[in-house]
């Protein structure tokens, strides 16, 4: 996983910088984040990008819009989907829009890594 | 369906009791109503989150802390997602209503812009079978707790008389 670029994408700081510690010290660069879709979007068209950690719940445009958005412009991409909601019908709609994996809010920088590792490693990513 | 939920005695236990992401912030709920009251206290910051969904309403999360963009306030927005997350998770999986929450409002003025929220939200539901909930807790940064309150208003679009 060493030098693959992330995307943190979440309108609250404090989420986004939980996740920056959680992956401090794990060799993952973390690339950009951004707190919001449209932001998020610009990002992938002018970076190259290995992973986005994209949450569901933001203004206008939804995590899971945004994740049939970047799934369309690469699909290199791994996208994990992050939300306090847990419901079934909300990780099946992730999963339909192109996420690789779900996780529930709050994990742990174990389950984080976890994640993060599945979805790089599992070659559903088409290179 | 409004009255099976208000029939489940469990609803006091739809909020987590207790949230901790990080050495140093915890959401800890003490106690529960199943009714709300008016909010009186100066300097608190209000963060409002619509439900949407087969529920429709609001959630709003009072802190006694008013700095404005402060990691207090940040932080607790994000506990305060989480807690009412897990509410209409647990919400689907007891009593199969789907129903989700939208990106929050934020508001750090004082008891005035509250009560007007309050009352905004009570008469908006009036005719309607709702559901009122008001959990009390704390949110404790550092191990010094901070008060909170979290009132929760939602229907089913359901008159009264005809759920």
């Amino acid at each position: 996983m060493d030098g693959k670029r992330i995307l943190i994408v979440d309108d609250s700081d404090f989420s986004r910088k939980t996740i920056v510690d959680y992956l401090e010290g794990s060799g993952l660069k973390i690339a950009a984040e951004a707190s919001n879709a449209n932001e998020a979007i610009r990002i992938c068209s002018e970076k190259s990008i290995d992973l986005a950690i994209v949450d569901v719940v933001m203004p206008e445009i939804s995590g899971i819009e945004l994740t049939e958005t970047l799934s369309k412009m690469s699909s290199k991409l791994g996208i994990i989907v992050i939300s306090s909601l847990g419901q079934e019908n909300i990780v099946m709609r992730a999963i339909s829009a192109g996420a690789h994996d779900f996780l529930q809010k709050p994990f742990t920088k174990e389950l984080l890594l976890e994640s993060i590792n599945k979805v790089l490693t599992s070659g559903e990513l088409v290179e | 369906m409004i009255e099976s939920i208000h029939a489940v005695s469990e609803l006091n236990e739809l909020l987590p009791q207790s949230i901790q992401m990080t050495k140093k912030f915890r959401l800890e709920i003490e106690s529960f109503e199943n009714c709300i009251s008016e909010i009186s206290h100066e300097n608190k910051f209000l963060v409002k989150f619509p439900i949407e969904g087969e529920l429709k309403g609001v959630a709003l999360c009072y802190l006694d802390h008013s700095e404005q963009e402060s990691e207090i306030t940040q932080s607790f927005t994000e506990y305060a997602n989480i807690a009412l997350g897990h509410f209409l998770t647990r919400m689907d999986q007891s009593r199969h209503i789907m129903a989700e929450i939208a990106a929050p409002f934020f508001s750090y003025s004082g008891a005035r812009n509250y009560k007007y929220e309050f009352l905004n939200e009570i008469n908006r539901f009036k005719g309607f079978n709702c559901i009122k909930l008001q959990y009390h807790g704390k949110y404790l940064v550092d191990s010094k707790g901070h008060k909170i309150i979290i009132q929760i208003f939602c229907h089913n679009n359901h008159q009264i008389g005809h759920a």
